[in-house]
């Protein structure tokens, strides 16, 4: 059970998942990755209205989580599909990204390439040859310290708080790294003094940290994808049908009734300390390669925290 | 003048017949997606909104809603719903019965799951594709057409051809009884007073004026000045120097009629005619707006070119330069290149506009309905956004 294995990337990055990812860079830009991941399942991407007639902070920290993402340690090689007139800018976006890794990285611009078929057929042709390179990797053994664990949870923080500490706890005893929506803050302190309070999808130097969250769960899973969490644990109350397309969400129910009902949603009950190591163990698998209720369903989803209106 | 389209139940005249899925929150996204991939024929969108919304802006996200299940161009709607979003669902449902739509409310609380919610929604959607033939297209006049311009990845050519051609059409269309739309108040800036002039009234003059000082304060309240941060970087490659040049080429597509009303982003117009729609600049957001209000078919006038669609409304693309036509010929409908080449007038290239317009009218396909585009976006206004 403490064989954990995942993907060493040649820059040092340490992987659960060895996706290839589209991103779009603007709402223009969505239907490419739609069309190209319709015929290439194995293709991860994400569909946004954003890219487009942002200004100030929003669109810096649009900018910020575009980059992170396609960065991400579970993604062996991302290509941006820009329209090329957005204000993303996609051309500098996609040169200031690529100075950050050793990553393969791509940008395909649809007015250059001559629109949505031409540009789908470059995206092709990209992801065909990173096919073949991403499944010439194997999974090596790692340890639970190279492993960062994004945990959040449904309902009040005061009621989830002490199950959420033993996880904390248990997660911190193996070594691995944590980050939590920021009001789940008082969680971390079990297991560091000092917890760094980071923006909406930036990352930290630290072993445990939180993260502004989003205005709904969506959002906060997205931010926390984008923080380096390698998967997610999600402790919900109610059903849910999102995931996201870049981390394993791992949703245990915390309520009984709900479990019953809508146990093919979930990936297990937590009904208090006593299943925290089942929990754990699970995480195990799900980071040496099993897959959670939400990939097996492909809930892939993705939403943008806002923090200014579109002009 | 009569074009052939299909009368609802509402009296409303729809020159599409579609089956939607329509998810009002993200958590049912992946259900809408499952199911549009069993049956093709039906149309959907991705929608990241429609949880943990309030106020205006919840009200604001729900009239999008509502226009789009009682959209004159769906014959049957698929309601998908977590089941604990915070707002009436059943009044969405009933508005789009009211409206005469084929209605099925599928909550994922209430079926018990995904895969229910998949199956259930998979046959309900199968239920109405094989039903809407019965609505068969009939003789409207050309009056009850709600047309919704729009341009986007504007060059220094939009003001002189494309824009100024789809301004041929928007009064062709006003001069038969229509109502064609003007939004983007973004890209009102600087072009302001100008249509305050061709108000009807001392009031709607005003509300023009309001309502671009609204969209400059609140970018103020980012701390950008707008007339800054505008043209966008690919207006300024493609030869626009300022804001207010590319308002004043944007404002062109409204063509000469008298302004009727301003009304609020994705609400109807009451009156026939030329009308405001307070949109912000972004395309899609407006695009989805106008259509909410009823728009039944859009016109887009594109100089960097663009592919952009909608799930539930045929979107005439215009190129403003043939260099932009000929290299996305697959995204583009028309060339109103041919004004700067010196092939033809403004006024004879708005004829021909005008003429696509009705054939698509009548059910012609356009390039972005062939290729499935079906982009998607809600203008928010709240705090969190």
């Amino acid at each position: 059970m403490n064989t954990l294995t995942a993907y060493r990337r040649a820059d040092g990055q340490v992987g659960v998942r060895n996706h290839l990812f589209t991103l779009p860079a603007v709402v223009c830009a969505n239907q490419v990755a739609l069309d190209v991941a319709r015929r290439f399942p194995r293709l991860k991407y994400v569909e946004h209205q954003h890219g487009c007639a942002q200004i100030g902070a929003d669109l810096l920290q649009t900018r910020r989580v575009f980059s992170r993402l396609a960065l991400h340690p579970n993604v062996y090689a991302s290509i941006m599909v820009s329209l090329g007139c957005e204000a993303v800018v996609a051309k500098q976006l996609f040169t200031e990204t690529q100075k950050l890794a050793s990553k393969p990285l791509e940008l395909v611009v649809i007015q250059d390439a001559g629109g949505t078929l031409a540009a789908e057929k470059l995206v092709e042709d990209w992801l065909e040859a990173r096919i073949r390179e991403a499944d010439a990797l194997v999974r090596e053994p790692v340890s639970w310290s190279d492993i960062t664990v994004g945990i959040m949870a449904d309902g009040p923080a005061d009621e989830r708080r002490g199950i959420l500490t033993a996880i904390v706890e248990a997660l911190a005893q193996q070594g691995a790294r944590l980050v939590v929506p920021s009001r789940h803050t008082d969680a971390l302190r079990a297991v560091s003094d000092d917890v760094p309070q980071v923006a909406w999808g930036d990352g930290a130097d630290a072993r445990a940290f939180a993260m502004q969250e989003g205005s709904n769960a969506l959002e906060t899973a997205t931010g926390l994808t984008a923080a380096g969490a390698h998967l997610i644990v999600h402790l919900a109350d109610q059903p849910h049908g999102f995931g996201t397309p870049l981390t394993p969400v791992v949703r245990w129910s915390v309520n009984e009734q709900v479990y019953n009902r809508f146990y093919d949603d979930f990936d297990g009950q937590l009904v208090d300390e006593l299943d925290v190591p089942r929990l754990v163990e699970q995480l195990s698998r799900v980071v040496s390669g099993q897959e959670t209720a939400a990939e097996q369903m492909g809930m892939d989803d993705f939403a943008l925290y806002r923090i200014g209106p579109t002009v | 003048m009569d074009i052939q389209g299909y009368v609802r139940a509402d009296g409303r005249v729809g020159v599409r017949n579609h089956v939607l899925i329509l998810p009002v929150s993200y958590e049912v996204n992946q259900i809408a997606d499952r199911i549009v991939r069993q049956v093709p024929e039906a149309v959907t969108f991705r929608n990241q909104h429609g949880i943990d919304q309030t106020g205006a802006d919840l009200e604001q996200t729900l009239r999008v809603y509502e226009g789009f299940a009682t959209h004159p161009n769906v014959y049957g709607v698929v309601i998908l719903a977590w089941g604990h979003e915070p707002y009436d669902l059943q009044r969405i449902a009933a508005k789009a019965e009211a409206a005469g739509k084929k209605v099925e409310l599928i909550t994922l609380e209430q079926v018990g799951g995904m895969r229910r919610a998949i199956e259930r929604g998979v046959l309900a959607a199968q239920r109405f594709t094989a039903e809407r033939g019965e609505a068969k297209r009939q003789p409207v006049p050309l009056s009850r057409i709600i047309l919704g311009t729009e341009c986007g990845g504007s060059d220094a050519c939009s003001g002189i051809s494309g824009n100024p051609a789809l301004g041929v059409v928007s009064d062709l269309l006003v001069a038969e009884g229509g109502t064609s739309i003007l939004s983007e108040t973004t890209e009102l800036i600087g072009a302001e007073h100008l249509l305050a002039e061709r108000a009807v009234s001392p009031e709607v003059a005003e509300r023009i004026l309001f309502i671009v000082r609204r969209i400059e304060e609140n970018a103020m309240k980012m701390g950008v000045d707008i007339r800054g941060a505008q043209p966008a970087p690919g207006n300024i490659e493609g030869g626009i120097t300022t804001i207010e040049e590319k308002s004043l080429g944007c404002i062109h597509k409204a063509g000469s009629a008298p302004i009727q009303e301003v009304i609020e982003y994705a609400e109807r117009p009451s009156k026939n005619g030329l009308v405001i729609m307070d949109t912000p600049g972004h395309d899609i957001e407006q695009l989805t707006g106008m259509v909410a209000g009823g728009a039944q078919i859009v016109i887009f006038t594109t100089g960097r070119g663009t592919p952009t669609g909608c799930p539930i409304a045929p979107v005439i693309k215009v190129a403003t330069n043939s260099f932009t036509y000929q290299r996305m010929k697959d995204n583009i409908d028309f060339n109103a290149g041919t004004v700067i080449d010196g092939e033809e007038s403004v006024d004879d290239a708005g004829r021909r506009l005008f003429q696509l317009m009705v054939e698509v009218l009548n059910g012609a396909q356009t390039k972005a309905e062939i290729l499935g585009h079906r982009e998607f976006g809600i203008y928010r206004i709240g705090q969190s956004l």
